[in-house]
């Protein structure tokens, strides 16, 4: 990673990287677009093998794992309960579905489409799950969403989740607070990051 | 003599000029700093490493994630997904205080990039989550 507020030599040839990068990928698009499909991987964490793959990808890629001071343990439990966690999260983006928004109701997970007043052509993103909190039985967790209207600023939204392990495997078991946390407000960093938080 | 470290300086001039040489793919050593997997953001888990999730100053990392997750969802339109990716960047780059020029800059890169080299992303997408039933 690396950010250049100062002219330096080494800054130049960081940057040199990233250009040169981006010309040949735009340059050679007829025989690397594979390069540009993601088909997924095992992400090893402290020896704990992730399957970041379809289906629901691109909401496994949201989990942050690393970064979080988490135990083998406790990684071991995340990757038991990541395929049931990830399909979650995929039901209440898709609730514009009514299907799905019954299946949110019979749960009680609380839908975060119908508590913001979205409409149905307004599409809800994930954008973060993190916040771990794992035991042998239990996990709870916070989901940063994030949804753009009429061409303003993103708006990200955060709100909690427990889940506990049952016969059945790792189930929804209730939200660990009575609201979710809200809107969040966003700052960027020196180094460009664009960061949110209660 | 006063010290005058980096982030006071970002403080002082709000980026300004220097924002032209800030490029970060969010990747360091095989790893994403932010804590996610490789592929999160701008970028697959091939080219993570090579497509800047800030360019310019600007971060595109949501920008990214949405494009990835409207690519993703059984039947969104191609080219919707690629128009609001234009947008959204022009959207988020001028609300990060991007200037005009710039803003419209890296939205004709990144758009370019997508319309050209998109289409098997696009179709692997569409043939995972319609597979699992979206």
């Amino acid at each position: 990673m690396m950010s250049c507020p100062n002219l330096t030599k080494r800054c130049g040839l960081e940057n040199l990287k990233y250009i040169f990068g981006l010309l040949i990928a735009f340059a050679l698009p007829a025989c690397s677009s594979t390069f540009f499909v993601d088909q997924g991987h095992i992400d090893d964490i402290n020896g704990v093998k992730f399957d970041i793959r379809p289906p629901y990808l691109f909401v496994k890629k949201a989990f942050k794992l690393r970064g979080e001071n988490l135990s083998s343990e406790q990684l071991e439990t995340l990757r038991e309960a990541m395929p049931n966690i990830a399909f979650m999260t995929h039901q209440i983006l898709s609730a514009e579905n009514p299907k799905v928004v019954q299946d949110l109701e019979r749960l009680r997970i609380r839908n975060i489409r119908q508590g913001l007043g979205l409409n149905h052509n307004t599409p809800l993103y994930v954008k973060t799950i993190q916040h771990w909190v794992v035991s042998a039985h239990a996990i709870e967790f916070t989901t940063d969403y994030f949804y753009s209207e009429h061409q303003r600023p993103a708006v990200t939204f955060r709100d909690n989740y427990r889940f506990a392990k049952t016969d059945a495997g790792w189930q929804f078991s209730g939200h660990p607070m009575a609201q979710p946390e809200g809107v969040l407000s966003c700052t960027q960093t020196p180094a460009g990051w664009m960061r949110c938080d209660k | 003599m006063q010290v005058i470290n980096n982030t006071f300086t970002h403080q002082v001039q709000g980026g300004g000029f220097w924002r032209f040489l800030k490029f970060d793919s969010g990747t360091s050593g095989g790893i994403r700093s932010d804590g996610k997997a490789l592929g999160a953001g701008c970028g697959t888990v091939k080219s993570d490493a090579f497509i800047p999730d800030i360019l310019f100053g600007i971060d595109l990392t949501p920008v990214c994630m949405q494009h990835d997750q409207d690519y993703s969802t059984c039947g969104f339109d191609r080219e919707l997904a690629d128009a609001n990716f234009y947008d959204s960047i022009l959207t988020e780059c001028q609300s990060q205080g991007g200037g005009e020029f710039t803003c419209k800059v890296i939205s004709a890169i990144y758009f370019v990039s997508v319309s050209i080299m998109g289409g098997d992303a696009y179709n692997e997408g569409q043939l995972e989550s319609c597979k699992s039933g979206d």
